[in-house]
């Protein structure tokens, strides 16, 4: 795997917005793996070893910050920065996503230039 | 002025009285001869034959006059001395306008004045009191009046309680929230119980939520705040929501003596604002989602015009769709918004230290655990369901308990910018989200009874997120509940010094503040501080053990010494088999009336309710629990409490009577009877007579149930069996 690469684990169960974030990133230079729920992101993690994991925190079962707090937590993944996306733009919801271990928060709907920024930014 | 005493009385005495005094001088005479030697004798005969005149003085003059000494003495001194004390007596007792004649000597005379003048002096005095007494009374009923007409015009249920949860006052939008009360007339006695003055509160809210909102109330009223009351919310018999909000009831600054309780039955609004907050939270984020996939591919075909074909058909693809599906979700849920938009559930804004205390304390209460309160120092104010909100952080605490065996735990309130939390710290390592995850989705357990929410519907409601980390101190783990803080606007310029607060208008002397049940036993309780239900049956004849059953119960009740007449059971019962026209022509109520109307077996159950904690009056009541023994078997019902019998009372009352009917006592104690012959008339008119024979029970000395039970098993009449 080559290191210079900048690879995304993107995590979200809505296809449509999958694809464009797929598109969006692999536009943009990125290495690109979509997984559609947490179980399947949690799978792939050893074998993608991406720097980014892009989550959308409301996954039907284990839920984006169980993903975060389990990714965190796992040295051997490390250094991977996540960014956890929302639809529901609450204060404490964003408290518990830093507390968990999220590098960036973002609220649904955000420009393709915001979400790349912050991503290219974690990667620095 | 009445003439107490006629001449003749009183010459008797004096009579006799001068009579013993002539008998004593012979007497005395006789003896002094005795003692005389023959030669004295001899010598006093010779001196009296030769002085005449000392035989008149010695045996006539002298004697007579002692007795007109005597008299004059009499008649000017203890005739009208024992005249006086008499008509002193009768002011005293009967005639307090009745005066001294003023006969006897100057002395007497002068006394019987001054005696008339100071009683003048005292009747002058009675009656300013009683004038005082007849203005201030007048003025309270026309207050109460008032106040009732008030209370009962109210949309919403109005109940007040004393500490001990005895209801001192309701009005009957109360009754209708508690009770489901149905139209009078309707063949269903209430399932839930009976709301009424002297009963508990708690047989319809949980008494912890009530002991609960005083605690609220007693914290927030020493930490200064003037607005003390508290907010809850619980379920009512019938499964729907009630809010109640609890204001005490003060008897000094600090000193609780009761609670004012508001209920509203907030299911239809509880369910809208349910539906409400889902649509709008569903709406927006589907907005955001599909927004998000719109703008992102928007902005690829935009930002990357030399995108292959492939790709940009895919692109377009997902935004039609994604306009399409957003489109048919807003067309679906169309007219929803508008009509789910009203007012937003009650939460109470609280101190972060007083949730914390609250948790503090319910804790140790309940799981055996020591935890310390770390108080914040600035002033977080939350918006809560301060009940709910407690008894989830405890279910979490005892989750906790049981999962890591600690004992020992802390609670600390934290700000944090615009939120607030509320950690609870504990040795050792934090919980994972899977396991909290699991917790959120448990119910929530109260001394081991489960109320149908679970701490995630809890934590939402509040708009609240749980998480477990480690504290920056190296040894604690926290749990931590996070929700929105809120600035109290003057939250406390408001201040008042509690002084103030006793200050409410009053219109009510509630006897049953003071009344402090269970203090001594029953039969050892005056009757006029017993609660009675005076009670009446009507049946298809004489003979139950021959198939005779009852076809109608009537009851009212009697508390302080008081009939409540808003307070009756009035049931018609199926006695399951026909109605004989004699019994008709007593009681009215025929084949036809019985039909529809429950069996015995679900009335009662219900009387015995209604009569709970209450000792039967009835007239002949033997009669009605001959009956009702009969019965005890096929209703499970055995009435236990004591019952006092009206005829056994009035004949203890009145001995040498012989009628001792409901007419017959109702005439000699001056009762108006009417409606007689249903059975709540008759339960009334029993209540009646019951309540005009306890003032002459006490002049016999009878004032305890134990001492009306015992004079009553005396009468002959008890000997009497059905």
């Amino acid at each position: 795997m080559d290191p210079q690469t900048k690879r995304i684990l993107i995590v979200d169960d809505d296809p449509n917005f999958g694809l464009a974030l797929e598109l969006l990133f692999a536009q943009n230079g990125y290495q690109v793996e979509v997984a559609r729920s947490g179980e399947e992101a949690l799978d792939r993690m050893d074998a993608f070893r991406p720097q980014i994991l892009l989550v959308e925190s409301r996954l039907p079962f284990r839920s984006g910050f169980e993903i975060c707090q389990i990714v965190h937590a796992r040295r051997e993944w490390q250094p991977v920065r996540i960014i956890l996306m929302t639809a529901n733009e609450r204060k404490p919801e964003a408290a518990k996503a830093a507390a968990l271990g999220a590098d960036a928060y973002l609220t649904k709907p955000f420009s393709t230039k915001e979400l790349l920024e912050t991503a290219n930014k974690l990667l620095v | 002025m009445i003439p107490l005493h006629t001449g003749t009385g009183r010459q008797l005495p004096r009579f006799i009285a001068i009579g013993s005094i002539f008998l004593l001088l012979c007497a005395i005479l006789a003896a002094l001869w005795v003692e005389l030697t023959t030669e004295e004798k001899l010598l006093l005969r010779r001196i009296l034959d030769e002085h005449p005149a000392l035989i008149l003085t010695a045996g006539f003059l002298f004697p007579s006059a002692v007795v007109v000494a005597l008299l004059w003495v009499f008649r000017h001194y203890i005739e009208p001395l024992g005249k006086l004390v008499d008509d002193v007596q009768v002011m005293n007792l009967v005639n307090p306008s009745h005066r001294l004649a003023g006969t006897g000597s100057t002395q007497v005379r002068q006394l019987s004045a001054a005696i008339n003048r100071a009683l003048d002096r005292i009747q002058d005095l009675q009656s300013h009191v009683d004038d005082e007494a007849r203005n201030s009374r007048r003025q309270v009923e026309e207050e109460k009046a008032v106040l009732e007409a008030l209370i009962q015009d109210f949309s919403e249920g109005v109940i007040v309680c004393n500490v001990e949860g005895q209801i001192l006052l309701y009005n009957k939008r109360a009754r209708e929230i508690l009770t489901h009360e149905v139209e009078p007339g309707e063949p269903k006695p209430p399932a839930a119980g009976y709301v009424g003055l002297g009963r508990s509160v708690f047989g319809f809210i949980d008494r912890d939520l009530i002991v609960h909102a005083l605690e609220m109330i007693d914290r927030s009223m020493r930490g200064g705040e003037a607005r003390a009351m508290a907010h809850f919310v619980t379920k009512g018999s019938g499964g729907e929501l009630l809010h109640v909000e609890a204001t005490p009831v003060l008897a000094g600054p600090l000193e609780i003596r009761g609670t004012i309780l508001l209920l509203r039955d907030i299911s239809t609004q509880m369910g809208r604002d349910v539906r409400r907050d889902s649509l709008l939270e569903s709406l927006t984020e589907r907005l955001r989602s599909s927004l998000a996939t719109v703008r992102t591919a928007v902005e690829l075909l935009v930002d990357h015009p030399g995108m292959e074909n492939g790709k940009r058909e895919r692109l377009t693809r997902v935004i039609r769709d994604e306009s399409f599906s957003l489109s048919e979700y807003l067309e679906s849920h169309r007219g929803d918004h508008a009509e789910y938009f009203g007012r937003q559930w009650p939460l109470e804004e609280m101190l972060c230290n007083d949730v914390a205390a609250a948790v503090k304390q319910s804790a140790e209460q309940s799981l055996d655990i020591k935890m310390t309160l770390h108080p914040s120092i600035e002033q977080i104010f939350v918006r809560v369901d301060s009940f709910t909100m407690v008894q989830a952080m405890v279910h979490l605490t005892a989750s906790m308990k049981s999962a890591s065996g600690g004992t020992e735990f802390g609670i600390r309130p934290v700000r944090n910018e615009s939120l607030a939390s509320l950690d609870i710290l504990w040795r050792g390592k934090p919980f994972p989200a899977a396991t909290l995850r699991e917790w959120e989705q448990s119910r929530i357990r109260i001394a081991g009874q489960e109320i149908p929410v679970t701490l995630a519907e809890v934590f939402k409601r509040h708009d609240a997120e749980l998480w477990s980390g480690a504290d920056p101190d190296g040894t604690h783990a926290y749990l931590r509940v996070v929700l929105p803080s809120y600035e109290v606007a003057g939250a406390r310029s408001s201040w008042l010094p509690p002084s103030t607060l006793k200050s409410r208008p009053e219109f009510y002397d509630f006897d049953l503040f003071a009344s402090s049940p269970g203090s001594l036993p029953l039969g050892e309780r005056p009757l006029t501080e017993i609660s009675f239900t005076a009670f009446d049956t009507e049946t298809t004849g004489l003979r139950p053990s021959e198939g005779d059953e009852i076809v109608s119960i009537g009851g009212v009740r009697i508390v302080n010494g008081r009939m409540l007449r808003e307070e009756t059971f009035d049931q018609v019962i199926d006695p399951g088999r026909p109605i004989s026209r004699e019994s008709t022509e007593v009681h009215g109520i025929d084949d036809a009336m019985v039909q529809g109307q429950p069996d015995i077996k679900g009335v009662l159950p219900a009387f015995s309710r209604f009569a709970q904690d209450t000792v039967l009056v009835g007239h002949n009541a033997a009669f009605d629990m001959r009956f009702f023994q009969i019965k005890e078997d096929s209703t499970g019902v055995k009435l236990r409490m004591p019952v006092l019998d009206t005829i056994l009372l009035s004949a203890v009352v009145h001995p040498h009577h012989e009628d001792h009917s409901i007419e017959g006592i109702a005439a000699r104690l001056g009762v108006n009877i009417a409606g007689r012959h249903t059975a709540l008339g008759d339960a009334i008119v029993t209540g009646e007579l019951f309540l005009k024979l306890i003032p002459l029970l006490a002049d016999k000395g009878i004032r305890t149930l134990g001492e009306a039970l015992e004079a009553s098993k005396k009468t002959y009449l008890a000997r009497v069996k059905y």
